[in-house]
C-alpha cells in the first residue's frame, strides 16, 4: 500500500501541467482505491484470489526512461494486420501501422472530450479505481461510422527488459462507429524474469448497429500478475465477437461486465484458460441484458494441470421488464492432474418472464475410455491426449473469422499442450 | 377462479380463532434472551446439568457471531430480545364436530385431500373413540418398540436416552455452526429424536406416525436422527394443510447420522403462513439448519422437500459424504407466490472415495416472489472418483417475480466428474394455447405444467404425499395467472 501512495505521489509530480478535471478524477480515485483497500477472502466475488503478492511487491510506475532498446523482432506478431506497438507502457507511433477510418488518440485528449466515461461512479472493483487514479498508457481507437476495417487491428503491449519490478495501468478505448465493423485483437505479452503488474482497464463501445470482433490474449512472463477489468457497450442490433485466451502470469484476475443496452443487440462471449504449474487464474463474467431481444452466448473453459487453480464466477442478469431474452452460459473445465482445483459459479438472476436462460458446468478428467479407444487403434498415449484435449480447447476458437488470427491461437494451444505433457 | 382464490386467501389469512389462551395456564417466560432465561428453559423440562451446560456454552457461542445477510433476501433486523423463548404447549378448546368448523377451512382441506379423520385433527375437532389418537398411537408404540425402534420427543430422550444424546447431539451441526444454529442450539424447545438399531428396517413410514401424533414442538425445533449400520428409515416432517403460528421466528436444527450401510430418508412438506399476499406483512421467517453424515461406507441420506409457506425460507439441507461409497441426494420444490422469498439449496461436500450426490431442485416464482436456488458442491482431495450431477430449473409466472440461481462448484480432485446444469423460463405460450384449445381452462392447464415440471421431485416423496404435495401447489398457485 505504501508503495502505491508514493508511486501516485511521483505521478503527480511527474505530469504537473495536467488538466485539473483529470487530476481531479485520479485523486478522487485514488481515494476510493485507498478506502477499498486490496481484496481479501472476505469478499463474496474476491474470495478464491489471493492478492498478498501485488500488495507485497514494491512495484514502481514505468517512466520514459524505462523504454528500452526496441527489439529487431517483437514477438507475438500476426501476419497480416495493422499492428499498434506499446512498448513497457509507451505507444510507439512511428513503428504503428493506422489504416484509414481508425483514430488513435491519446489519452489526455480522448479524456477532455469524454470526462463521463472515466467516472467510476462508486466501483467497488480497486483495481478499477487504481487503474483510474494512475492510467499512464494504452490507446484510444476510434472506428469511424460506416466503415469497414478489413485486416485486424493488433495492439500488442509487450513487457521486456526493464530494471527493477514495474507496474502499469493501461487504459484502452475502442469505439466503434454506427455501422462500422472491425477486427481488434488485444494483445498482451511479457518477457522478463523480474515481477511486474499489469493492471489494464479495457473500455468497448459498440454503436447501433456496429460489429465488432474482439480478440484479447494475455501471454504475459511467468513472473507477471496481470489484474483486468473489461466493461462491453452494445448498443441495439450491434454485434460483439470475444474470444479471451489467457495462458501467462503467476496471478490473473480478470472482471468482464458486458451491458446489452439497445434493443436485439447481441454478444458471444468465449474464453479459453490455459494453467499449468502453480498458476493461479480467476475470470469474472457479468452480463446484463438492459433491453429487449437481446442475446448473450458464454462458453468459458479451462484446462488445468500441475498444481494451478481456476475460478470461473459467471453471472448473467436480466432486468426488470425486459422482453424476449435469451441467454445461455456453459463453464466447461478440464483437470489433468489431481493437485489442479477449479471453482466454478456460473450464476443467473432473473427479473423478467418472457426469458430463455440456461446454464452449465462440468468439471471433470479426460475419459480413460477415449483414451482407451485412441490406443487400442495405435496412437500413443501422448499423442491421444493431445488429441482429445486439442479437441476441447480448440472449439473455443470456432467463432473466430480471420484465418490468420485463428492459426496464431491455434498454434499457441498445440504449443503449449506439448509443453505440459512433456512436462508431465 | 376468483371466487375460488377469494375463499382460499380468506381461509389463509383470517386470524386464527379456533382456541383461546387462559393466562392462569400459560407459562411463559417474558421475552427477552439471556443465561437466567436458559437455565429456567432447561429446569422447565428438567434437563440434566450437563444439557444446561451444552444450552449455556451455545448461547455464549451465539453471542459472539453476527447475523448472516449473505442470503438474497430482506426482511426487517429480527429483536431477538423481542422474543419470548419458552412457552408451554397452549391448551386449545376443543370442538365438538367438523360442522362447527369454518366451511372454508374444510374445503382447503378437501382440496387437498386429507382424510376426513386427520381434517378433525387439524382442525382440532374431539375425535371419535374408535380413531381414537391415543389407541392408534400405541398400536404404533408397540409396533415400533418390537424392532427396537425409538421414536420419542427430544425432551423425553435427553431423560432416557442420555447416552446416545450425549454422543451425536451436535456432531453433525456444531453450536458454533452458524448463527441460527447456535440459537438453537441454545433455546431449543422440542423435536423428534428417532433410533434405528442395526440391521433394522423401520417397519412403516414414520410420516404416518408423525401426522397422527403432530405434538405442538414450537419454534425452536430439534430433530435428530440415527440410523445404526444397515437400517432403514423414511422420516417425512410437516403437513400440507396449511399451518398457523403465531411465533414468527422459526429456527430448526435436524442432524442425520448414517452408519454403514443404512439410508435416511427425509421429507419435509413446509406450508406455514407466507404472510399477507396483498401486503406481505406477517409471515413466517423460517431459518432451518439440516445436515446429514453418511459416517460409514455405503450409507445414504435422501433429502425431500416441498417448500410452499412462510415469507422467508432459509435453509439449505446438507450431506457430508464421508464414507466411500456413500451416496448423498437432494429434491427439492420451492415455490414463491405473492411477497414469497425462498433461498433455498443444498450442499454436498464429497469426503469419502467414489461417493455420488444428485441435486434436482425446482423453483416456481408467481406474483411478487423472489426464488433463489444457492448450492455447494464440494469436491474435496481425498474423493476419487467422485461424481456429482446437479439441475437446477426455475419457472416464471408473471412479469413481477424473479428467480436466481447461485451454485457454487469447488472441484480439488482430478478424477470427480461434476456436472451442473440450470435452466430458467416461463410457462410456454404455446403449451397454454395446447391445453386450452383441448378445453382445458387457464388455470388448470398451469397447474398441470407445474406439476409436470415437479414431477420429478414430487416421485420422491412417500405416495400419500406425493398425491397431496400435487394438490398444494394447485391451491398454492391460485391466483397466479389470471
Amino acid at each position: 500500500m505504501n508503495y502505491l501512495q508514493k508511486q501516485f505521489d511521483a505521478l503527480l509530480k511527474y505530469w504537473p501541467n495536467e488538466d485539473q478535471a483529470l487530476r481531479d478524477v485520479r485523486l478522487k480515485s485514488f481515494d476510493q482505491f485507498k478506502t477499498l483497500g486490496f481484496p481479501t477472502k472476505k469478499w463474496e466475488e474476491w474470495q478464491f484470489t489471493d492478492f498478498s503478492a501485488i500488495e507485497k511487491t514494491d512495484y514502481r510506475l514505468s517512466w520514459a526512461s524505462d523504454l528500452p532498446q526496441i527489439p529487431d523482432q517483437i514477438p507475438g506478431q500476426i501476419e497480416d494486420c495493422h499492428t499498434v506497438f506499446i512498448i513497457n507502457g509507451h505507444y510507439q507511433p512511428p513503428l504503428s501501422d493506422i489504416p484509414d477510418g481508425v483514430t488513435v488518440v491519446t489519452g489526455l485528449d480522448h479524456f477532455r472530450s469524454n470526462p463521463e466515461l472515466y467516472a467510476i461512479n462508486g466501483s467497488k472493483n480497486p483495481f478499477l479505481a487504481l487503474n483510474t487514479s494512475m492510467m499512464n498508457s494504452g490507446v484510444h481507437v476510434l472506428i469511424k461510422p460506416n466503415t469497414l476495417i478489413e485486416k485486424p487491428i493488433q495492439l500488442i503491449y509487450f513487457t521486456t527488459e526493464f530494471s527493477d519490478p514495474l507496474m502499469n495501468h493501461p487504459r484502452f478505448v475502442f469505439h466503434i462507429g454506427k455501422n462500422a465493423q472491425a477486427n481488434i485483437i488485444e494483445h498482451y505479452l511479457g518477457v522478463s524474469t523480474l515481477s511486474y503488474f499489469v493492471n489494464s482497464v479495457t473500455q468497448v463501445i459498440l454503436d447501433e448497429n456496429a460489429r465488432l470482433f474482439h480478440v484479447r490474449i494475455q501471454e504475459e512472463a511467468a513472473t507477471g500478475s496481470h489484474t483486468a477489468s473489461t466493461h462491453y457497450e452494445v448498443k441495439s442490433n450491434a454485434q460483439l465477437n470475444v474470444t479471451s485466451i489467457t495462458s501467462g502470469t503467476q496471478l490473473f484476475r480478470h472482471d468482464i461486465q458486458l451491458n446489452l443496452q439497445g434493443k436485439g443487440a447481441e454478444a458471444i462471449l468465449n474464453g479459453l484458460s490455459l494453467t499449468d504449474n502453480s498458476q493461479h487464474q480467476d475470470q469474472h463474467v457479468v452480463v446484463n441484458h438492459e433491453n429487449d431481444a437481446c442475446q448473450s452466448h458464454q462458453l468459458f473453459k479451462y484446462i488445468l494441470a500441475d498444481k494451478s487453480s481456476g475460478v470461473f464466477n459467471g453471472k448473467v442478469v436480466v432486468h426488470k421488464h425486459t422482453k424476449q431474452t435469451d441467454a445461455n452460459q456453459s463453464n466447461k473445465n478440464l483437470l489433468l492432474s489431481s493437485t489442479a482445483l477449479m471453482n466454478a459459479n456460473p450464476q443467473l438472476e432473473i427479473y423478467s418472464e418472457d426469458v430463455k436462460c440456461a446454464h452449465g458446468s462440468t468439471t471433470g478428467q479426460i475419459d480413460p475410455e477415449e483414451l482407451f479407444y485412441l490406443r487400442s487403434r495405435g496412437i500413443d498415449l501422448k499423442k491421444a491426449s493431445e488429441l482429445i484435449i486439442g479437441g476441447f480447447a480448440k472449439d473455443i476458437l470456432d467463432s473466430i473469422k480471420n484465418e490468420n488470427v485463428k492459426s496464431y491461437l491455434n498454434n499457441k494451444i498445440t504449443n503449449w499442450l506439448e509443453s505440459v505433457l512433456n512436462d508431465g | 377462479m376468483a371466487k375460488h382464490s377469494q375463499i382460499i386467501d380468506s381461509a389463509i389469512s383470517q386470524e386464527y380463532k379456533y382456541g383461546f389462551v387462559t393466562d392462569i395456564d400459560q407459562e411463559t417466560i417474558p421475552p427477552g434472551l439471556n443465561e437466567d432465561v436458559i437455565s429456567i428453559i432447561s429446569s422447565k423440562k428438567n434437563e440434566p446439568e450437563w444439557m444446561l451446560k451444552w444450552r449455556l456454552k451455545a448461547y455464549r457461542q451465539w453471542l459472539k457471531m453476527e447475523e448472516p445477510n449473505w442470503a438474497k433476501l430482506n426482511y426487517p433486523n429480527i429483536d431477538y430480545q423481542a422474543i419470548s423463548y419458552y412457552a408451554a404447549p397452549k391448551p386449545k378448546e376443543k370442538l365438538k364436530s367438523l360442522d362447527e368448523v369454518d366451511p372454508e377451512l374444510l374445503e382447503t382441506y378437501n382440496k387437498l385431500g386429507i382424510p376426513l379423520e386427520e381434517q378433525k385433527l387439524l382442525a382440532n375437532v374431539a375425535v371419535d373413540a374408535v380413531f381414537d389418537s391415543v389407541s392408534v398411537t400405541t398400536t404404533f408404540k408397540e409396533e415400533l418398540k418390537k424392532h427396537g425402534v425409538i421414536f420419542c420427543p427430544f425432551s423425553e430422550a435427553v431423560q432416557n436416552h442420555p447416552d446416545l444424546i450425549k454422543k451425536y447431539l451436535g456432531s453433525v451441526v456444531p453450536t458454533t455452526d452458524n448463527y441460527f444454529a447456535a440459537l438453537n442450539s441454545a433455546v431449543f424447545s422440542d423435536g423428534s429424536f428417532v433410533y434405528i438399531p442395526s440391521g433394522v428396517r423401520c417397519p412403516m413410514e414414520l410420516s404416518t406416525y408423525f401426522r397422527i401424533n403432530a405434538a405442538n414442538t414450537g419454534q425452536f425445533e430439534r430433530t435428530l436422527i440415527i440410523a445404526e449400520a444397515g437400517s432403514y428409515v423414511s422420516y417425512l416432517e410437516g403437513c400440507t394443510a396449511p399451518m398457523r403460528d403465531e411465533n414468527q421466528l422459526h429456527a430448526a436444527v435436524v442432524e442425520l447420522v448414517a452408519h454403514k450401510d443404512s439410508q435416511i430418508k427425509y421429507s419435509t412438506v413446509q406450508n406455514w403462513y407466507p404472510g399477507n399476499p396483498k401486503t406481505g406483512k406477517g409471515g413466517i421467517y423460517n431459518f432451518v439448519t439440516k445436515r446429514g453424515t453418511c459416517l460409514e461406507e455405503n450409507a445414504k441420506i435422501s433429502w425431500t422437500q416441498v417448500e410452499t409457506g412462510s415469507a422467508i425460507t432459509w435453509k439449505y439441507p446438507s450431506c457430508i459424504l464421508k464414507g466411500d461409497h456413500s451416496v448423498g441426494e437432494f429434491y427439492s420444490v420451492a415455490l414463491s407466490n405473492n411477497f414469497q422469498q425462498a433461498d433455498t439449496g443444498t450442499k454436498m461436500i464429497h469426503l469419502g472415495k467414489n461417493t455420488r450426490s444428485t441435486i434436482i431442485s425446482k423453483g416456481i416464482s408467481a406474483g411478487k416472489g423472489q426464488n433463489t436456488y444457492r448450492g455447494g458442491v464440494k469436491i474435496m482431495k481425498g474423493a476419487e472418483n467422485a461424481r456429482n450431477y446437479s439441475q437446477c430449473d426455475s419457472i416464471l409466472i408473471g412479469d413481477q417475480c424473479s428467480a436466481h440461481t447461485f451454485p457454487y462448484i469447488d472441484v480439488r480432485n482430478s478424477s470427480a466428474q461434476m456436472e451442473h446444469e440450470a435452466s430458467t423460463s416461463r410457462i410456454g405460450e404455446d403449451q397454454l394455447f395446447y391445453c386450452n384449445q383441448r378445453g382445458i381452462p387457464m388455470e388448470d392447464a398451469v397447474s398441470m405444467i407445474v406439476n409436470g415440471f415437479c414431477k420429478d421431485v414430487f416421485k420422491e416423496l412417500p405416495m400419500e404425499f406425493a398425491v397431496e404435495a400435487q394438490k398444494l401447489m394447485e391451491v398454492s398457485l391460485e391466483g397466479a395467472v389470471g
